[in-house]
């Protein structure tokens, strides 16, 4: 009798369930309110749509065939859409935005005209998982500390991680070690008093692991072989010691790019990916990366492209070589990288390199997400000089 | 279904004496890493890898044109390849050589200018010695 009865409310239970479901889906669909956007997987529109895109109607309008953008007008569920091309983009009424479209925004939505006229103050949301409008360039070579010069020796790994982490720390006259990093990576690797490479994603692992001091600490040695690591007198272990003692600039966190081969194309966080490349430069980082080299010539003065062999296949790399990516030119296509050469190699020290260059010879690199903060050095004020009371006449 | 059973017994009996056979003729052979000054006759047996390691020239501007060029003299001594060091900074080669029959031979590795004249040479001698005979079982 009581499994009856529970049975009975078992079922009572989940009819009622069943009713209020859908008579809310009912009620919903009635008065159009649409669920969340974010549960739906499109972004919050609460950012400032560019005129270009509007004009991309316009322009259709103006210049195609009015008849062709009127049948790629369609309505669905009260929201009106258009077709360009292979994607769809969704009209929102200006009173729903939740910025203040500029004046221009407003009378391109205006062009609009016949059957369109009725959206005349509506406008164009953007295609679902595009970005916003993007800067055609990003040149972040004045954030950068001065071009320096690594002279023969083969310390690139250095002076490109000593950059990242220098505009890191704000840039400006911030001089790092790149003696003192050579140091530090060589005794990381058990490889005693070298200068013969490394491999450029693990300095920033070396470089999270122990700090690196000021070039006034520790200066660079151009011709000679690298006396600071020595065991020797030259200089003095004491000077080691006071080094390692004053070694406040340190990587928090980093994130390290791999590269894929075979990209069908260029999507994906990988190093050969100049749209990744492009995002992580947008969002105010370098990127300190390694990569092949193959086909320079001369000064390095114009953009280093792919070069084919008398096989049909890009040149063989010559060498390993490290630097800092600090911005790009898209319409152009090429990457600004922050070299090591001094000041008469390249443009003014840097480089163009090809997104095709980029997408061949890549290697790896990070990206330092963020540093150790410095202490702040409490200084005791300057003793105020106590007023000397002149003696009265 | 019995037969099959004992058939597929077979097979593994046999896929692992093989696996067996091959993993312990690898296991006999050994690469020998030469570095680029290295000065001491490299002393090899039969089906052994030579690696030599250029010296770790510089990758700067000047150093560009340069290429590294390595060859051999003597007939128990094969060429195999060459490839590049993972890491940045230099324009290192390694070069690879098998030893294939017993007797000396000498490695040359060039580095050579843009012109094709030769900078600067490195000669390695290689003592092949024969495999031993407990070896080959």
């Amino acid at each position: 009798m009581a499994r009856e009865m529970w049975v009975r409310r078992a079922w009572v239970l989940g009819l009622a369930l069943l009713t209020l479901t859908v008579a809310a889906s009912l009620a919903l669909a009635a008065a159009n309110i649409q669920a969340p956007s974010a549960l739906l997987g499109i972004q919050q529109r609460a950012i400032q749509l560019p005129p270009a895109r509007l004009a991309r109607v316009t322009a259709g309008k103006q210049v195609a065939d009015i008849n062709q953008l009127q049948q790629s007008y369609l309505v669905r569920n009260n929201v009106p859409f258009f077709r360009i091309g292979t994607q769809e983009q969704k009209l929102l009424p200006l009173s729903a935005l939740e910025f203040q479209p500029s004046a221009a925004q407003v009378q391109a939505s205006q062009v609009l005209a016949g059957p369109l006229l009725q959206y005349r103050n509506w406008i164009l949301e953007e295609p679902i998982g595009l970005p916003p409008e993007l800067p055609e360039v990003v040149d972040r070579r004045p954030n950068q500390t001065p071009i320096k010069n690594q002279n023969p020796r083969g310390t690139c790994v250095c002076f490109a991680s000593m950059a990242g982490l220098e505009v890191a720390y704000g840039g400006g006259t911030l001089d790092l070690s790149e003696n003192y990093a050579n140091y530090l990576y060589m005794k990381a690797e058990s490889r005693g008093c070298k200068d013969d490479g490394l491999a450029t994603h693990m300095s920033a692992e070396y470089l999270a692991a122990h700090g690196v001091c000021g070039e006034s600490i520790c200066p660079y040695q151009s011709s000679s072989f690298p006396a600071f690591c020595n065991n020797g007198a030259n200089p003095a272990p004491a000077q080691r010691a006071t080094a390692d003692s004053k070694c406040p600039y340190k990587i928090r966190s980093y994130q390290k790019i791999w590269r894929k081969d075979d990209l069908a194309s260029d999507t994906g966080l990988w190093i050969n990916n100049p749209n990744y490349l492009e995002a992580i430069l947008r969002s105010g980082k370098d990127i300190v990366y390694g990569t092949h080299v193959a086909g320079w010539t001369g000064n390095v003065t114009g953009i280093v492209d792919v070069k084919l062999g008398a096989d049909g296949k890009p040149l063989p790399s010559v060498g390993g070589h490290a630097m800092l990516i600090v911005g790009y030119n898209h319409s152009e296509g090429y990457f600004i990288v922050k070299n090591s050469w001094g000041t008469g190699v390249g443009q003014s020290g840097y480089l163009y390199l090809s997104y095709d260059y980029i997408r061949t010879y890549a290697k790896y690199g990070y990206v330092i997400n963020e540093v150790e903060p410095l202490a702040i050095r409490m200084i005791a004020p300057a003793l105020r000089a106590m007023p000397r009371v002149l003696p009265t006449k | 279904m019995r037969r099959h059973g004992w058939l597929g017994l077979l097979i593994c009996v046999l896929a692992a004496t093989f696996l067996y056979a091959e993993t312990g003729r690898l296991g006999k052979h050994t690469v020998w890493v030469v570095p680029w000054d290295c000065r001491e006759p490299v002393r090899v047996r039969t089906g052994d890898v030579i690696e030599v390691w250029t010296r770790p020239l510089p990758l700067i501007l000047e150093n560009l044109d340069a290429r590294f060029r390595a060859s051999k003299t003597g007939q128990g001594v094969e060429y195999i390849g060459e490839t590049l060091p993972h890491k940045e900074g230099t324009m290192e080669r390694l070069f690879f050589f098998r030893a294939f029959e017993a007797g000396p031979a000498t490695l040359t590795v060039e580095l050579l200018n843009k012109d094709g004249t030769v900078r600067e040479t490195w000669t390695y001698q290689v003592e092949v010695a024969a495999e031993d005979a407990s070896d080959k079982s």
